[in-house]
């Protein structure tokens, strides 16, 4: 097996263990590459099947490429989306310049999965996360239960031995499943080749400027960059020594920033 | 080549994380911002893993976390876990992922009771390689006698453990010498840097012999219904007729099925597949599809060489829920033959209970039968869990009964 088949077999593996353990089950698209590499995982397990359904919390605020790429894919792979919004947080005006960023991601992406789980009785969620994202990310377990109130412990995990997945039945409300947590940036730029994957075109260099990651428009800045193709961007990454969050501006606001977000229920 | 992962375990405040800090940062894998900072000493190189506000309050690992390292075109996860003897799960949680091992020892402390320990749990978890840093090289007065001993005193530990080490490396995660660069004051040691014994740990190789299919669950939403599960070894290929174990039942591989392209072939040990059968109705989860002449024995007790996590002892008479592949049972403790202290490597009188950290040899009674095989021949059918509903209580690796092909 090469590199990308074994992660790729491994992520399969732990997709079908969710599915058969953890019911009902959901999967979190943000149709940014992480997760449209778990959707083509997700297609993968199950033949070509969606067996449960997929979730885009949308904020309202994403940049406007991220709904076509939405609309085009789901309707090319069938996927049985639910796009769940807050609301009442965006009739009351809720934004990132209104109520900063903090504020603003918990009401739109955390709140409103909260709706969703308490909506659809959810188990778990897949969500497609990476381990060499952002520091505290390079902490998370396949298999990561949150409280009812979604907080995570970082410090307080059980143990995951192999791929046995226990878990612990007492305190937690869901878990999140990571099926990506192994794959890197550049792992999965190199599967989304080798799968010939679409991807959303906002990732590719337009006027000098693509974007490395993709959210909501007011907290994401493109970064400079020539990479038109995905083979430019894999040379780009192989040879560069950004960070891929740079243009992400609620991992800036302070250093501990992303360890709050995630311990409040952020993905 | 697959990417390899790398466990730096050992005592607590050896420089486990701090040595992972200075190879990501000599062999250029941070990047252009983490790198300024830590050249200039704004950022502890224990700290690009220690990213938890209380480790970089503590200066302590809690949890473990993984890097990835970028050299002569090849990477590898670094895994930095915890010493301390509290997060010991977190440390197997790390370990047990891990292709290799290196174990660092402080050169002034020396062996320690966790050092011990995870050397021992490289060994129970059949971590293939291991290699030794001997750390905070800087720290002695008169580093080759220091070297001297330290390297004469893990070899004896690695010996009464039946751990095969490689390389045993003085170094000083520190201030850099003999981790990526030689560095001054050592030239009277000829061996590899750490980089260069992290670069020689080779791939394990794929389980090979008669093949085991675990099945995960049968799909009735395809268009055919198919047996999906994971070759834990060997080979499975369209054709292949099988037993299913527990209960012999006969199947045929009429196809194996893939998206978006039709079929495959076969599928190597280790693949994530799913099987077109003859009949189907005849597997479920839990079942282990073999050869016929090969095929395992199913038995409805397992015997294991068990590590008990905590915080509860094991007792005899207790019951957990029992992992082991796909196979989902229920365990009830029916004896703890030997006890062993894992700090002290001291064996202790058996008597009905196995206290967090300690090591015991135990037979299970299941409530069904189950396919536990020789670990050495197929990793994932030779080690289970023990589940209460706080989680993982224990872990253990098989003992087969008899010799089994
Ligand atoms: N002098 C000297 N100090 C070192 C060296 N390596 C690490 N240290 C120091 O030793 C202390 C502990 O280092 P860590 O890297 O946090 O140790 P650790 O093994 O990761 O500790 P735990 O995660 O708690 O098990 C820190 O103060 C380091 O700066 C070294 O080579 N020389
Ligand atoms: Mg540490």
């Amino acid at each position: 097996m090469d590199h990308l088949e074994e992660l790729e077999h491994r992520s399969i593996y732990l997709i079908r263990e969710a599915y058969h353990r953890f019911d009902p089950l959901g999967c979190l698209w943000s149709m940014g590459k992480d997760s449209t590499v778990l959707l083509h995982l997700v297609r993968k397990a199950f033949l070509g099947k969606f067996p449960f359904p997929v979730l885009h919390l949308d904020t309202g605020y994403k940049l406007a490429g991220i709904y076509r790429f939405r609309d085009r894919i789901a309707a090319e792979w069938g996927v049985p989306l639910v796009v769940v919004k807050n609301e009442a947080a965006l009739a009351a005006g809720m934004g990132p310049d209104s109520a900063g960023r903090l504020a603003c991601c918990t009401a739109l992406k955390t709140e409103a999965l909260k709706g969703a789980l308490a909506e659809h009785g959810f188990r778990a969620v897949l969500l497609g996360i990476r381990r060499d994202e952002h520091g505290v990310r390079a902490k998370e377990r396949y298999v990561s239960p949150r409280t009812a109130d979604f907080t995570w412990d970082a410090g307080r995990q059980t143990a995951e031995l192999w791929d046995l997945y226990a878990r612990r039945e007492s305190e937690e409300a869901h878990l999140r499943v990571h099926p990506l947590l192994h794959f890197t940036e550049a792992d999965v730029w190199r599967y989304v080749r080798r799968e010939r994957l679409p991807v959303c075109d906002l990732y590719f260099a337009k006027g000098g400027r693509r974007y490395r990651s993709i959210g909501c428009e007011p907290c994401c800045e493109p970064v400079a960059s020539n990479a038109a193709t995905v083979d430019d961007i894999i040379r780009e990454i192989g040879e560069g020594r950004s960070e891929e969050r740079d243009g992400r501006a609620q991992d800036k606001e302070n250093a501990r920033a992303m360890e709050q977000l995630r311990a409040l229920g952020y993905m | 080549m697959r990417r390899l992962a790398v466990a730096f375990v050992g005592e607590v405040d050896h420089g486990k994380s701090t040595l992972i800090g200075r190879l990501l940062l000599e062999s250029g894998s941070l990047s252009g911002r983490k790198e300024e900072a830590a050249r200039s000493g704004a950022l502890d190189l224990a700290h690009i893993t220690d990213q938890l506000g209380r480790e970089q309050d503590e200066s302590c690992t809690v949890t473990s976390a993984q890097a990835f390292l970028r050299s002569g075109g090849r990477e590898i996860a670094l895994v930095d876990a915890p010493g301390h003897e509290e997060f010991i799960r977190s440390m197997l949680t790390g370990a047990s992922s891990a292709d290799a091992a290196v174990i660092l020892v402080d050169a002034g402390e020396g062996v320690r009771e966790e050092t011990r320990r995870h050397a021992l749990l490289v060994k129970l978890l059949r971590i293939p390689q291991a290699a030794v840093v001997v750390n905070k090289i800087d720290r002695a007065a008169s580093p080759e006698a220091v070297y001297g001993v330290r390297a004469r005193e893990i070899r004896a530990l690695a010996a009464e453990i039946g751990l095969p080490l490689g390389a045993v490396v003085p170094a000083s995660a520190r201030h850099g010498a003999m981790v990526t660069g030689r560095g001054a004051g050592l030239p009277w040691y000829a061996g590899p840097t750490v980089l260069e014994a992290i670069l020689a740990f080779r791939e394990p190789d794929a389980a090979g012999g008669p093949a085991r299919f675990s099945v995960q669950d049968v799909y009735d939403f395809t268009p055919r219904k198919v047996a999906a599960g994971r070759v834990e070894r060997g080979e499975i290929a369209a054709g292949d007729r099988l037993i299913a174990v527990p209960g012999g039942a006969a199947v045929t591989v009429e196809r194996i099925a893939a998206f978006p392209n039709g079929g495959l072939e076969r599928l190597g040990s280790g693949c994530a597949g799913a099987l077109v059968l003859d009949r189907p109705e005849r597997v479920r989860r839990g079942l282990v599809l073999a050869p016929a002449a090969e095929a395992p024995v199913a038995a409805r007790q397992v015997k294991g060489r068990v590590f008990c996590l905590g915080p509860r002892p094991l007792a005899v008479g207790a019951r957990f829920v029992f992992r082991l592949a796909t196979q989902d049972l229920r365990a009830r403790i029916g004896a703890i033959e030997e006890r062993f202290d894992t700090g002290a490597l001291a064996p202790r009188p058996p008597e009905g209970t196995l206290a967090p950290l300690e090591l015991g040899l135990l037979v299970l009674e299941l409530d069904g039968e189950c396919v536990a095989e020789d670990g050495n021949l197929s990793p994932a059918l030779g080690r289970f869990v023990l589940e209460d509903d706080d989680g993982p209580a224990a872990f253990g690796m098989v003992v087969p009964w008899r010799a089994s092909s």
